[in-house]
């Protein structure tokens, strides 16, 4: 009697705490599973003249898909965040150019990726990288420990001239990479930099918490900030924005010799921002957020003299660094007009001297899925200083202002997402 | 006297033949003495009887007997094997909940992905539908942004002269495509006014 009942004890005791292991398994499964990452994933030209940004909060479960063209016609990169391969599907060539197919994505066996589908289809793309990456958890190491199944395709096009005729080749190359984060979430993508030497790529993923998403401004912007979101009654996110600042020849072209050297930079997909402080601690938290573009690139004089001089200083690398700042604040978003507030924040130069040089701005906005395209204001502004033994006299509408024109694109785009 | 108490006794502890009890009974209808002996005899039968039904003959006490002790080990065993139960269903309850919700995510991602496809699929017709031109100001953002871009840049210069020749069906489309919305920055835009020089 005894005995049987000893035993029906440690039955039950074994019961409740498997039970008790599972649940504490599934709720760090769970945990893990409702993770969301923050990806930012940039590819730049070698000298860095062209670039682009795609930035993507990988939900839950998601994966983050997308891809990099090159046309083939000048030498800018458009990234897209998008499921599968550039999509040439719905896609028609008009005109005498020849119509062809690449060959489809091969399948792959890998149960993660095996729904990266998506054939192109095409003739205006020198180069596309496609991309998919899934954060996974290593079973081997710690459990906490993230690793990143990434698929990338590359597909090169090469187009002859043979008799009259063009022939088009085409190389597609593919890899599958487990990618391992560093500390500050950096993902090494030195393969690709073998595969491409003439492009760059830096890839981060972080975890993401919507509500540590803060915005840091000056007084004056925080300001305009607040003021905007007073007009602001926005019920409706359902939308994405992508934003691109680009230096084109004014009326001076013949200053160029080559298209391809003017500078053009662009970030697809703004980060969504719940909180926003001022320099002088005052926080405002956001129950819908605000957006922000950031565009970090050299600054390039073209007074070619100067340029010259400039190139052998040791310090060139760290003054001649603009920051473009976007913000979007939006006011309403009804039958896909978005009205919103764009306060543009720049430095041309990253010199940190107390003073001001550039004039930030703030324009009431309708978008309606067209691109919005709005003129940079000529500034007449000077740096003459010196750091370290480096002597620098810019002066911004002679060395730079009068030879370009700064275009910064702003464009809307339908999402489709479930409520 | 004595003989007649012995008969009376033994009709009480009904220990006489028939015979001796009816001989017995006519004695005591004729004799009153006599019936009142029967019936004391009777009243101590009773009492005795009474005294007896009392008295305890079990060697040991029932509470020895009974395993009184031990009906609360019963109950901490029936009451944990309960408790556990319930726990146990509780936490599968929980389990089952938590793959409800990955299922619940997995419809609204096959949902999602119908309406994707519905939506391709809707965008495939009206194109095959549409002529050339409606095509052209129909097509996707990228290539608009890429339309665009090449108005402000390829077109003025002329930079690779292989490729002009290749593209002009693609310049001409190009210059078809109207310029998106412009947007100029007035003296009225800028946060605390322009800086003038510096």
């Amino acid at each position: 009697m005894i005995s049987s009942e000893g035993k029906l004890f440690r039955i039950n005791f074994k019961l409740v705490s498997t039970i008790a292991g599972l649940l504490f398994l599934a709720q760090t499964l769970k945990a893990q599973q409702s993770e969301s990452f923050i990806a930012e994933f940039t590819m730049s030209s070698n000298d860095a003249v062209k670039s682009s940004k795609i930035t993507f909060v990988i939900e839950p479960n998601e994966k983050f898909d997308g891809y990099f063209v090159i046309p083939k016609h000048f030498n800018s990169i458009f990234g897209n965040a998008g499921h599968g391969g550039y999509d040439y599907l719905n896609y028609e060539e008009i005109g005498s150019s020849p119509e062809f197919l690449i060959p489809p994505w091969i399948d792959n066996d890998s149960p993660l990726l095996d729904d990266l589908e998506g054939f192109i289809k095409g003739s205006d793309s020198k180069i596309v990288l496609s991309f998919q990456i899934k954060p996974i958890y290593s079973k081997v190491e710690k459990s906490t420990k993230k690793v990143f199944l990434a698929k990338f395709a590359i597909i090169n096009q090469e187009e002859k001239e043979v008799n009259n005729s063009i022939e088009i080749s085409s190389k597609t190359k593919l890899y599958y990479k487990a990618l391992k984060p560093t500390q500050s979430g950096i993902l090494d993508l030195g393969f690709l930099q073998t595969v491409m030497p003439e492009y760059k790529f830096e890839l981060t993923i972080k975890p993401y918490q919507k509500s540590l998403q803060t915005l840091n401004a000056n007084s004056a912007i925080y300001s305009e900030i607040k003021k905007s979101l007073q007009d602001s009654n926005l019920d409706n996110t359902k939308f994405g924005l992508s934003t691109e600042i680009g230096v084109y020849p004014p009326k001076e072209v013949g200053l160029f010799k080559n298209v391809n050297c003017l500078k053009n930079y662009e970030q697809f997909n703004f980060t969504a921002i719940y909180n926003v402080a001022s320099d002088v601690a005052d926080t405002i938290k956001l129950a819908n957020p605000i957006y922000l573009a950031e565009l970090k690139f050299p600054f390039s004089l073209y007074n070619e003299d100067k340029m010259k001089q400039y190139s052998g200083y040791n310090t060139q690398k760290e003054i001649l660094l603009s920051n473009y700042r976007v913000i979007l604040v939006p006011m309403s978003y009804e039958k896909e007009k978005l009205t919103a507030d764009v306060i543009v924040d720049y430095s041309k130069l990253n010199l940190n001297d107390g003073i001001s040089r550039w004039s930030p701005f703030k324009k009431r906005l309708v978008f309606d899925h067209k691109l919005t395209q709005l003129e940079m204001p000529q500034e007449n502004w000077s740096a003459v200083f010196t750091k370290g033994k480096d002597k620098y006299e810019i002066y911004g509408y002679s060395d730079y202002e009068r030879y370009i024109s700064e275009i910064l694109f702003i464009s809307l785009n339908k999402v489709y997402k479930e409520n | 006297m004595e003989e007649l108490e012995m008969k009376i006794s033994q009709l009480v502890d009904n220990e006489l033949s028939d015979t001796e009890q009816i001989e017995v009974f006519g004695v005591l209808a004729n004799d009153e003495k006599a019936r009142q002996q029967y019936s004391k005899l009777l009243m101590l039968k009773k009492e005795v009887s009474k005294h007896h039904s009392e008295v305890r003959t079990d060697l040991f006490p029932i509470k020895l007997v009974q395993p009184v002790q031990e009906l609360p080990k019963v109950n901490i065993y029936k009451f944990g094997f309960t408790f556990s139960s319930v726990a146990a269903i509780i936490l599968i309850m929980f389990l089952l909940w938590g793959q409800n919700e990955n299922k619940r995510t997995v419809e609204q991602f096959n949902s999602l992905l119908e309406k994707y496809e519905l939506i391709k699929a809707e965008k495939k017709q009206l194109l095959n539908k549409h002529e050339v031109k409606t095509t052209v100001l129909n097509a996707a953002f990228t290539k608009k942004r890429k339309i665009k871009k090449a108005v402000l840049t390829e077109a003025p210069i002329s930079v690779n002269t292989t490729n002009i020749t290749t593209n002009t069906d693609r310049l001409r489309k190009f210059t078809q495509i109207p310029l998106a919305n412009n947007v100029v920055i007035n003296k009225d835009d800028f946060i605390g006014g322009q800086i003038v020089s510096n």
